[in-house]
């Protein structure tokens, strides 16, 4: 009986250690299969990961194209060079002058034109930095704005808005106070002769090679630009008659 | 492999860019030139010489 018993308890014990030695295996054999789960569980969405801290945020900024002009028609009226003098000169931001667009303003050489004090102002009033182009169409250079004459003149000049001693901005919105065309300024910043569109005439005034690409800022302490005009009306003036218009276009490009 | 896309201010690929925005701004300048006070005197004694040409001629008839 004795012997059965110790017996017995053998079996017992063997089967202790059986299941100890299968519990021991199987733990490890499990530890190991979580380990290849983690790899996997990055690939699973939903899944916590300990080592991604991947975030999308998604804002979209939209491009606005804008450009106004405060200034859509300039007007000189009509009239014609007193008797007495050589010319009727005048610019839009000096006003009707006399003899060759200098000495008194309002001089008696320019009978029954307007005093046009206003050129072309434009700003950019959108959030984008543009690229400004200029053209004319219709009766664009001198001769067909004016008729023949001697030293007749159709000239036109683009200043900053800042600048206040070569144009009249007082319409911007904000008063500018530095150059509304990058670092360097404007192109024809002097007196140009106007050239027709169909002649060739293609002004580039502000950003309009590569390098210089969509340099009309849209700062609001930067983004204004006057384009003046300058007439010259000679007294032996031979013109058809008739009212005259020049169409002026600006293109304003953007990137998008 | 676990695929990562990083996006920082200035990357190109922030920006969608579809394509250049024309935009166009037309203004217009006006102007009709008379004929001066001298051209209009000029025309005014022409017109009075006819006349009175014709007048003498209906005169003498």
């Amino acid at each position: 009986m004795i012997i059965r018993v110790a017996s017995s308890e053998n079996v017992v014990l063997g089967l202790l250690i059986l299941a100890f030695a299968i519990t021991i295996v199987s733990t490890t054999v499990s530890l190991s299969k979580v380990e290849e789960l983690n790899s996997l569980f990055d690939q699973i969405t939903g899944a916590l990961t300990t080592n991604s801290s991947i975030a999308s945020t998604t804002l979209t900024i939209q491009a606005a194209t804008s450009v106004y002009n405060y200034v859509p028609t300039i007007a000189f009226g009509s009239g014609y060079v007193h008797s007495t003098c050589s010319a009727c000169g005048f610019d839009t931001f000096n006003g009707t002058r006399s003899n060759e667009g200098a000495g008194t303003p309002n001089g008696s050489c320019c009978v029954g034109f307007d005093n046009v004090t206003n050129g072309f102002l434009l700003e950019n009033v959108g959030n984008s930095n543009v690229t400004l182009n200029m053209s004319c169409s219709g009766h664009c250079n001198a001769t067909a704005f004016l008729g023949n004459g001697t030293g007749l003149e159709f000239q036109f000049r683009v200043n900053n808005g800042s600048d206040t001693t070569m144009t009249n901005s007082s319409r911007d919105t904000v008063t500018d106070t530095a150059t509304s065309c990058g670092p360097s300024g404007w192109n024809y910043s002097a007196w140009t002769d106007m050239v027709g569109n169909s002649s060739g005439g293609q002004f580039d005034l502000c950003g309009g090679s590569e390098s210089t690409k969509y340099f009309y800022g849209s700062e609001s302490t930067k983004d204004a630009v006057v384009v003046d005009l300058k007439i010259k009306i000679p007294s032996d003036i031979a013109t058809t008659g008739g009212t005259k218009i020049a169409t002026i276009n600006f293109k304003a490009e953007s990137s998008g | 492999m676990k695929k990562v896309v990083k996006r920082h201010e200035g990357d190109s690929d922030c920006f969608n860019i579809i394509s250049n925005t024309v935009l166009i701004i037309r203004g217009e300048v006006i102007i009709t030139i008379l004929l001066s006070v001298r051209d209009t005197l000029v025309l005014s004694t022409e017109s009075n010489s006819f006349t009175s040409q014709l007048a003498n001629q209906t005169g003498d008839n």
